[in-house]
């Protein structure tokens, strides 16, 4: 566990507090394509 | 010589650096021990069980957005990973003189009107259980 590691429920928090996810490839929305 | 002052612990929760809030941790790493005693001894004998680490914080309370009250509130009830550097400062690089300690903590209780008088900034104290072995490592990022 050398590396940062995120798991489900930290994402889970992230989510709750509007944060942005690392490492999460940003996905389009359909106006934007 | 690698000897630090205990000013510049870093502490994440849920990847969210809670370090400047932090007046206060402590890091606990034990395991149970299983007795093994059987005839023939003349003392007890133990071996090494699960681990059963601690994580205790007391925290200088911030209710804006993505701070104390709310990360941990978001949290509450489930197991999160926390992260643990000795000297964080500006730029934190994890080493053998500096090393980065990973464990799952479970958001079990919380203090949110937490301790203190009038003349006081509001604090909360909580420890936390442990819900994985506390993992070693001198490389890797903070």
């Amino acid at each position: 566990m050398a590396d940062q590691q995120i798991t489900p429920a930290d994402i889970e928090v992230l989510k709750k507090l509007g944060l942005p996810i690392p490492n999460e490839t940003p996905t389009k929305k359909k106006d934007e394509e | 010589m690698a000897i630090y002052l205990d000013n510049q612990v870093g502490l994440k929760i849920a990847t969210v650096d809670l370090s400047e809030y932090v007046t206060s941790i402590t890091l606990t790493q034990t395991f149970d021990e299983v007795e093994t005693t059987s005839m023939g001894a003349s003392a007890h004998q133990f071996s090494k069980g699960l681990e059963a680490s601690t994580l205790q914080v007391d925290f200088l309370n911030d209710w804006a957005a993505a701070k104390v009250q709310a990360t941990l509130q978001a949290a509450y009830g489930t197991s999160v990973t926390a992260l643990i550097i000795p000297v964080k400062g500006a730029s934190p690089t994890v080493s053998a003189t500096n090393p980065l300690y990973t464990v799952s903590i479970l958001i079990n209780n919380l203090t949110p009107v937490g301790t203190g008088g009038p003349e006081d900034y509001a604090r909360s104290s909580m420890t936390f259980t442990c819900t994985s072995a506390v993992a070693y490592a001198t490389t890797g990022t903070w």
